[in-house]
């Protein structure tokens, strides 16, 4: 039986797994460093490899300096004389303006750009698991000691940290006048609440959900005194601990993100069409 | 008061600040607005603006308008930070406000959400629309595609360097930019960080909060979130068995600070100087502004060949209390 989501894989580093794979589309590119874009190059190289795959391609972008821009819009150019079905994520408002003013390939919302809240914690807001142990004895300035409770967030509320700043009328019809028919969001734990206004498609990062992006990346040992690496990435995850967290930090490149992977429990009612995995969690749900 | 040109922007959280930071020579303000209809539904986190509290926002309309009346006294424009994420279940309340503050003579709104901007241009409100450091602008194409929608004003990211500041305000000469000059570097990027910031209880000393009274018994404080231990940046994270340190300046101490860049910041395009830090400790905010008024009034001086000098190093230290750092240094942290 045939699924009803498009599943697409997001390589790491622009290398294509070896041997087959039951996919539909191929997530290429960065989503946080310009530097690590992959050239015109490269890109026609992988895009090559895709199509003869049988696989349609989507080049992922980051936010983009004035630099980066012009390379990012030379990237672009090349691919799209290559091919015109590419699609293009856009975490850059710029790139974004630019691709839909010159109708150029089809402009993705990116989930830099979707307005999603993406704090782990925020589950423990929402969800009604156990807050005794933080439940405890406070002393307010008036000197009245006080025991802090667990308050149960108003619906609203709850609805309002599981939704997106993109899901408004106002705003799908802004960009889908300009020609923007998807938007990406991540597997956030706290749960997801999206409308399906306006036909928009929705795409949802399996894996991951990236919290915080730094404007460099840390020296050796995690060390922000030191000089960023720029140029000899490590390409490695590196673990960030603290305790309490329902879910495993780690810091990938220049971003912060968090594991999860169980699927959200109203997956088949959300205008989610595509599911998007990282090549080391290349499963269905 | 004659309005000056290249001008500081202080933040307000106390109505009774209003005219201090005024005489201290701001010559803009801009606040947070939380009441308590909000709180009962929303909570105290940075769902309306990215400050969260009662202490860092102004709770009651009657105060938002007395700071407003005060500042007009003084021809201070007041703006309203509105610089959070919104969803469509704040439509209703943020609507609301916008007319308030209209109505109240509000200058200008401080945001970052293209549906609040779309908005603002539907409803042809008389607010301007300053746009938040929040939106993440790093190029002169971002720049234009938030000018096309109505934005009269665009607060740098802090993360730019001076270069790039400089190259982005000679690039765009129409533009009206803002840079934040003191106080609050984080190594996460005020535009994706998704830390929310909600309000922490110490367990450890005193605080301010809300509290119910019992009959009999404790007193009932309550929170979404009693494990909240404070923003992204201030928690004790740990890598390969080291602890991470450094992801955000302490300047409650030692003071973030740009005063040293400010002379090649108004030789570009910028003209309006951000103190950042809402919430802080008035003394904190009131010390800053003085600060950075003896520094730009130092160098304007300086630039009409008045040979007005200044050692800024000096200053920090009288100000302050405490010798600078180049660890503390706006644009030379990295």
């Amino acid at each position: 039986m045939k699924s009803r989501f498009e599943v697409a894989l997001f390589i790491e580093r622009n290398r294509l797994p070896a041997g087959s794979m039951a996919i539909d589309r191929i997530y290429f590119g960065h989503e946080t460093c310009q530097d690590l874009l992959p050239s015109p190059l490269q890109a026609y190289e992988l895009a090559t490899r895709c199509i003869e795959r049988n696989c349609k391609i989507t080049l992922v972008t980051p936010f983009l300096r004035d630099t980066g821009l012009s390379k990012c819009r030379r990237l672009i150019d090349s691919l799209v004389s290559f091919t015109e079905e590419i699609e293009i994520v856009c975490s850059d408002w710029g790139l974004l303006n630019c691709l839909c003013n010159d109708k150029i390939s089809q402009p993705i919302i990116s989930r830099y750009l979707c307005g999603q809240h993406v704090d782990p914690r925020l589950d423990r807001i929402i969800n009604p698991s156990p807050h005794a142990q933080h439940e405890r004895l406070i002393r307010h300035v008036d000197g009245t000691l006080c025991q802090l409770k667990y308050k149960k967030p108003h619906d609203i509320l709850a609805g309002h940290y599981r939704s997106i700043s993109f899901d408004r009328k106002s705003v799908i019809e802004f960009f889908s006048d300009r020609g923007v028919k998807r938007c990406e969001i991540s597997n956030a734990i706290q749960g997801i609440d999206v409308s399906g206004w306006s036909n928009l498609s929705y795409s949802l990062h399996v894996s991951d959900v990236p919290i915080a992006l730094m404007k460099r990346c840390p020296g050796e040992d995690e060390d922000f005194r030191l000089p960023a690496p720029c140029g000899s990435c490590s390409f490695e995850n590196v673990e960030w601990q603290y305790p309490d967290l329902p879910v495993k930090v780690f810091r990938k490149d220049n971003a912060l993100y968090y594991s999860h992977s169980s699927a959200p429990l109203n997956l088949n009612e959300l205008p989610i069409d595509r599911l998007i995995y990282r090549i080391n969690d290349a499963r269905a749900f | 008061m004659p309005r000056r040109y290249r001008r500081i922007i202080a933040p307000v959280s106390d109505v009774e600040d209003t005219q201090r930071l005024i005489d201290e020579g701001a010559d803009e303000l801009y606040c947070g607005y939380l009441p308590n209809e909000w709180i009962k539904i929303f909570g105290e986190a940075d769902v309306f603006s990215r400050r969260q509290g009662r202490s860092s926002n102004i709770g009651a309309l009657e105060q938002l308008d007395a700071i407003i009346k005060c500042a007009q006294k003084a021809d201070v424009p007041v703006h309203l930070a509105l610089n959070s994420k919104y969803s469509r279940f704040q439509e209703l309340y943020l609507s609301e406000i916008l007319k308030q503050f209209e109505d109240m003579g509000g200058s200008a709104v401080i945001t970052s959400d293209l549906g609040l901007i779309l908005e603002l241009n539907n409803r042809k409100s008389p607010l301007k629309t300053h746009l938040s450091t929040m939106a993440g602008v790093f190029n002169c194409a971002s720049i234009n595609f938030f000018i096309e929608q109505g934005v009269s004003r665009v607060v740098l990211p802090r993360e730019l360097t001076i270069q790039e500041i400089k190259k982005l305000c000679s690039s765009m000469p129409d533009v009206s930019f803002e840079v934040i000059c003191m106080l609050q570097r984080c190594q996460f990027m005020d535009s994706w960080c998704g830390f929310y910031h909600g309000v922490k209880l110490h367990s450890t000393h005193p605080c301010a909060f809300e509290y119910e009274n019992q009959t009999s018994g404790l007193s009932i404080a309550w929170s979404h979130d009693p494990a909240f231990e404070g923003h992204g940046c201030q928690l004790h994270w740990v890598a390969k068995g080291v602890p991470i340190s450094n992801l955000a300046t302490n300047d409650f101490i030692l003071p973030s600070c740009s005063a040293c860049f400010l002379s090649e910041l108004l030789s570009s395009n910028a003209h309006y100087f951000k103190v950042a830090g809402r919430g802080f400790p008035n003394e904190i905010i009131i010390k800053s502004v003085r600060f950075m008024r003896s520094v730009l009034d130092a160098i304007l001086d300086d630039h009409k060949g008045n040979g007005c000098a200044i050692d800024i190093v000096e200053l920090y230290m009288n100000t302050f209390g405490t010798k600078c750092t180049p660890e503390r240094c706006y644009y030379r942290i990295k």
